[in-house]
C-alpha cells in the first residue's frame, strides 16, 4: 500500500511533488496571470469566454511595442483590460473615420476587419502613456474601452 | 527554573494570541475591508426580489455605510450626490435588473491617514445576467473611496470613479 502510494522511492517521488508544486506556483504566481476574456471587443482575435494568460515578464528586458496584445489591470491584476497598443510614448494619435493616424501617417491595423467611422480628437501621449484600443472596431466608440494607458498599470504580454 | 520557563512560554504565547485577535477583530485596515465587504453584499439584489419592500430595506440598509454628508463623484458627464440622503433617495428609487446582480469588491487598497481616516481603491465587479438572452453580463469600475470613522464604524465620506483608460 505504502508503495502505492509513494513509489518504490518515496523520497524521489516527494522531490518530485515539491518541484511540480514549486513550478506551478512560479509559473502562475509570477510568471504567468490566467486571464479569462469576457466581451466582444477583441473580436475576431478573441473571443468572448476564452482563456489566455498574460505574459509578466514579457516586458522586463523591452519596453511595450505597437501591435502588442497586452493585459492592463484595473484596482489590481484581479480585473484586466485586453487591448492592442497602437500608440507610443510621445507620439501625436488621432482616429479619423476610423482610420488610427500616428504623427501624420495612417497606421495599418491588419487585425482590424471593419473599421467603423470612429472620431476621436488628438491627442499627444505622454513620456509614460500607452494608446490602447480593441480590434473590434465594427461596435460603436461609445460602446468599447479604449484611450491612454500608463506604463505602470501594463501587467503583461497575451501569451496566444 | 522550570517553573520560570513554562511562565515565560505563557507570556509569549498570550502576546501572540493578543496580537493575532488585535490584527484579526480591530485592525483598523480589516475592519474597512468587512464593512466594504458588507456593503458590496448590500449593493448585490438577488434574482427574486423586485419588491418596493426589498428596495426600501436595501436603500435603508446602505445608511449604515454613509456619512451624512458623503460625496459622491459620478463623473465628468453626470452630477454628482451631495448627501447620504440624495444617495439612499436614488437608490431607492431604482429599479434592479429582472435577473439582479451581483457586486463585488476586487483587489482592496487600503491607506490610513491617521487613526480615523482611511482611503480605499479597488476595482468594483458587477455580474448581472442579460435580461433578454439570460446570459452573464459583465462590468468592473475602478473607484476609490475615502473613508472616516464615525461612532465606532467606518463610513464612506467620498467616492469618486478612476477612468482606466483616458479617453482624449
Amino acid at each position: 500500500m505504502k508503495s502505492l502510494l509513494f513509489g518504490p522511492n518515496p523520497r524521489h517521488t516527494a522531490i518530485r511533488v515539491a518541484v511540480l508544486v514549486t513550478s506551478t506556483v512560479v509559473v502562475f504566481g509570477v510568471i504567468l496571470l490566467p486571464v479569462r476574456l469576457s466581451g466582444i471587443s477583441m473580436e475576431p482575435t478573441y473571443h468572448d469566454g476564452g482563456l489566455n494568460f498574460a505574459n509578466r515578464l514579457a516586458f522586463a528586458w523591452r519596453q511595450p511595442a505597437r501591435g502588442d496584445v497586452v493585459a492592463i489591470r484595473m484596482a489590481g491584476p484581479s480585473v484586466v483590460y485586453v487591448k492592442r497598443i497602437v500608440g507610443l510614448p510621445g507620439e501625436h494619435l488621432e482616429i479619423t473615420m476610423g482610420t488610427v493616424i500616428i504623427d501624420g501617417v495612417p497606421l495599418a491595423e491588419p487585425t482590424v476587419v471593419y473599421k467603423a467611422p470612429w472620431n476621436v480628437s488628438a491627442v499627444t501621449l505622454g513620456r509614460d502613456e500607452y494608446f490602447v484600443i480593441g480590434d473590434n472596431r465594427a461596435m460603436t466608440a461609445e460602446n468599447h474601452d479604449f484611450g491612454r494607458a500608463t506604463r505602470e498599470r501594463i501587467v503583461g504580454k497575451m501569451l496566444f | 527554573m522550570r517553573t520560570s520557563g513554562s511562565f515565560y512560554v505563557s507570556v509569549v504565547v498570550a502576546l501572540l494570541v493578543a496580537y493575532f485577535s488585535y490584527q484579526w477583530w480591530y485592525n483598523p485596515r480589516r475592519a474597512i475591508k468587512r464593512q466594504l465587504g458588507e456593503l458590496a453584499a448590500t449593493l448585490s439584489v438577488p434574482a427574486d426580489s423586485r419588491g418596493d419592500l426589498d428596495r426600501l430595506a436595501r436603500a435603508a440598509r446602505l445608511r449604515n455605510y454613509f456619512a451624512p454628508d458623503v460625496h459622491v463623484n459620478m463623473g465628468p458627464s453626470r452630477p454628482g450626490l451631495t448627501s447620504r440622503d440624495v444617495l439612499v433617495g436614488a437608490v431607492a428609487a431604482w429599479n434592479p435588473p429582472a435577473g439582479g446582480w451581483n457586486v463585488t469588491f476586487v483587489d482592496v487598497q487600503i491607506s490610513l491617514d491617521s487613526d480615523t481616516t482611511a482611503r480605499a481603491y479597488m476595482t468594483v465587479e458587477i455580474n448581472s445576467p442579460d435580461p433578454r438572452t439570460g446570459q452573464p453580463e459583465y462590468d468592473a469600475r475602478e473607484v476609490r473611496v475615502g473613508m472616516a470613522e464615525q461612532q465606532g464604524a467606518w463610513v464612506i465620506t467620498t467616492a469618486e470613479p478612476v477612468e482606466t483608460l483616458k479617453r482624449p
